[in-house]
């Protein structure tokens, strides 16, 4: 009795802090507020403005295209690394801590890095067309149709590492007695890992994609460090509309509308999320 | 016994009574709590110089600074305005943004102090943009920065053996000239707010004084769609084939690092990058000079100022009035504006002091006249639907120069 009365003060404040804040911008997201929040019922006032923003689609669009490339690449990379550690190769520490690295830089110093890296004038580019390669050209970070895929390219540099160090973890609990039955019957190891041993760490995948998602969603300092957007808006995502609108713009309605849509996706995956778990349990 | 007790009681109330006075006396101290970003160098030391003074005349300054910039400024005062602490001072941008605070009841309307203390001898161009129609007065201004100036490198041009343009059309033959010797011609930035500072001077040239002055002051529909629009637009888009591959996103100061270089022409932006020039240990006329951009003949101003939340505490209202004292003091914004690098909002104070580029503003401000700049008229949000707009033309040839000028022309109009 005791312990659930203590716990009351921690789950007020989650309810407070967390829900009551929500179910907030959810109000003021139906208001007209623009510099201070005024409740003023708008209806759908601010939605229907968010629609005809050619910003917010592009921004909208780009979570998409941003997360599922980030998220299947990172997978990938990751798997891949995962299953090269698990080889018992020499080194194997010292690789570790080398992919594992990234994952400790936070995604401003990411994105510095990988801007300087990849823009035209000083980075790869300059320095392939300085070895004498005079025709040589990746400018994707400044071209508006090509520049979200450099923000893939950073965010699978910095997450690869920590799907890696899962997955490896996955594998290392798999049960030696598998990998015997396997050789027993003469199956060869890629067939291994692709029908037998990956599919049994399923629970660890979604784990890491579970993951993954959050950072797509809440994806900010990327943008802002490398891209800041542009070129034009053609890398904006939701969270850096909604930053934008919030503070510089002092639009708290509009910010608001568009933090209520980035949230409904949220629920949205959550629930695509626990559906696949039943599934699971199901099976 | 008693005795004893009536000492003590007598002891304890001359006790309670010197705290009280002790209490009053701090309570009678005109108090300015000033939420302000001047944090970095030449800003700090500026702001510095209004602590100093508001404390010499008997003030207590309180610093509450919000090293994140204006925006981490602007959250700071909202917050403490709604958590029911206002800060009895803050650091704003001159803009229409103040007079939005203003009408929703969370500003002093500082009209009778500020006539009091020279309103009438300072900019216009800057009162008018923080006072309401009704006439009340949201914030006052300190400093003024002229947005539409060009940094040119002298090395580039006595090089290719030209001289600064007269117009953007004659900028752009030019422009082929130094692109085929292999210069940068124009020095951009491609961020919002840079590439508005360009538009707004390519805009003053290829629309004249006129259509500008009825953008910014009637916020004509027409006059913002018409023709002249379309021009500057067109004009725009000839200047974006005119800068480097690595123009995306870089930020103002490397820009002009290319200037600096020897690398590009000439870079339009704010009269701060003197000073950033000068920090690099470049003297005007040496390798660089500042000159009104192609077409120019007047300068388009933003400000900085101060906007003074709603208090009830006694402290707080008398430090309010010291602070419009202090700030407005001829002597102390001709010390501000020259530690800043910009020019003092009042017309009458000294401008000796000034960097040679500010004290060429401070001429112009005087002898031809100014604008205020669409942003500060428009306020944040269209200012950013604007910076929206912009960065997407300047990126994407297929906006055409005719539906962008119809999206300037909405945004125009329906700013506010």
């Amino acid at each position: 009795m005791m312990a659930r009365f203590a716990l009351v003060p921690s789950i007020l404040l989650c309810a407070i802090g967390f829900y009551g804040a929500m179910l907030w911008t959810v109000v003021i997201s139906f208001t007209s507020s623009t510099i201070t929040p005024r409740y003023e019922f708008a209806g759908l006032a601010q939605y229907v403005r968010l629609f005809t923003m050619d910003r917010w689609h592009v921004a909208y669009t780009n979570m998409f295209v941003f997360g599922a490339l980030y998220i299947a690449c990172s997978l990938i990379f990751g798997v891949l690394l995962a299953i090269a550690l698990d080889q018992s190769i020499r080194g194997r520490n010292l690789l570790q801590t080398i992919f594992l690295y990234p994952i400790a830089l936070s995604f401003i110093v990411t994105g510095l890095a990988w801007q300087w890296l990849l823009n035209p004038t000083t980075g790869l580019q300059n320095y392939v067309r300085g070895l004498g390669f005079e025709s040589f050209a990746f400018d994707w970070l400044s071209s508006p149709d090509r520049a979200v895929y450099t923000l893939v390219i950073a965010g699978v540099w910095h997450a690869a590492g920590l799907v890696m160090a899962i997955m490896y973890a996955g594998l290392g609990s798999v049960d030696g007695e598998i990998w015997r039955a396997g050789r027993v019957d003469g199956i060869p190891r890629t067939t291994m890992y692709r029908r037998i041993i990956l599919p049994m760490l399923k629970p660890v995948i979604i784990v890491c994609v579970v993951l993954l998602s959050m950072d797509v969603i809440k994806s900010y300092e990327l943008v802002v460090a490398m891209t800041g957007g542009g070129p034009g808006y053609s890398t904006d995502l939701p969270a850096k509309f909604v930053v934008d609108n919030l503070f510089t713009r002092t639009n708290i309605g509009l910010a608001s509308a568009a933090a209520t849509l980035m949230l409904a996706s949220i629920i949205v995956l959550l629930l695509l999320f626990g559906w696949l778990q039943k599934e699971r349990v199901a099976r | 016994m008693p005795a004893l007790n009536k000492l003590g009681l007598l002891i304890s109330f001359s006790v309670m009574a010197t705290a009280v006075t002790s209490l009053d006396a701090l309570a009678q101290q005109p108090t300015a709590d000033v939420v302000h970003w001047l944090t970095s160098g030449a800003e700090s030391e500026a702001i510095t110089i209004l602590a100093k003074e508001f404390e010499k005349r008997g003030g207590k300054w309180v610093d509450s600074a919000a090293p994140g910039g204006p925006t981490d400024a602007q959250a700071l005062i909202m917050n403490r305005i709604a958590g029911g602490n206002p800060p009895g001072v803050a650091f704003i941008s001159v803009g229409h943004s103040a007079v939005e605070l203003g009408k929703e009841g969370l500003l002093q309307d500082i009209k009778a102090e500020a006539e009091k203390n020279g309103a009438d001898v300072t900019s216009d161009v800057m009162l008018k943009l923080v006072s309401d129609t009704d006439g009340a007065l949201y914030a006052l201004p300190i400093a003024i920065e002229s947005s539409n100036l060009a940094w040119l490198s002298k090395t580039v041009y006595d090089e290719a053996g030209l001289t600064f343009p007269k117009s953007w059309a004659e900028f752009l033959e030019q422009a082929k000239v130094l692109k085929e010797k292999g210069y940068i011609p124009l020095a951009v930035g491609a961020q919002g707010w840079q590439l508005s500072i360009l538009f707004n001077s390519v805009l003053l040239a290829e629309a004249g004084n006129d259509t500008f002055d009825a953008i910014v002051n009637t916020k004509t529909a027409e006059a913002a769609g018409s023709a002249k629009v379309v021009q500057a637009f067109t004009t725009m888009r000839a200047l974006s084939t005119y800068s480097d591959a690595g123009a995306s996103n870089r930020a103002w100061n490397d820009t002009l690092n290319l200037v600096a270089e020897g690398k590009a022409a000439v870079q339009i932006m704010g009269s701060w990058a003197g000073a950033e020039l000068t920090k690099m240990g470049l003297e005007r006329g040496d390798k660089w000079d500042c000159i009104l951009p192609p077409g120019n003949t007047r300068l388009i101003l933003d400000g900085a100022g101060f906007e003074f939340p709603k208090v009830t505490n006694a402290d707080d209202v008398a430090g309010q009035a010291l602070f419009v004292q202090v700030m407005m003091d001829p002597a102390v914004q001709a010390k501000f504006a020259a530690v800043k690098g910009a020019v003092p909002a009042r017309l009458d104070a000294d401008t000796s002091g000034l960097a040679p580029c500010d004290q060429m503003s401070a001429q112009i401000i005087r002898d031809s006249g100014s604008f205020p700049s669409p942003s500060s008229v428009l306020g944040n949000e269209s200012g950013g639907q604007i910076e929206d707009l912009l960065s997407r033309f300047w990126a994407d040839a297929s906006l055409s120069p005719e539906e962008a000028a119809k999206q300037y022309s909405d945004i125009v109009s329906g700013g506010q």
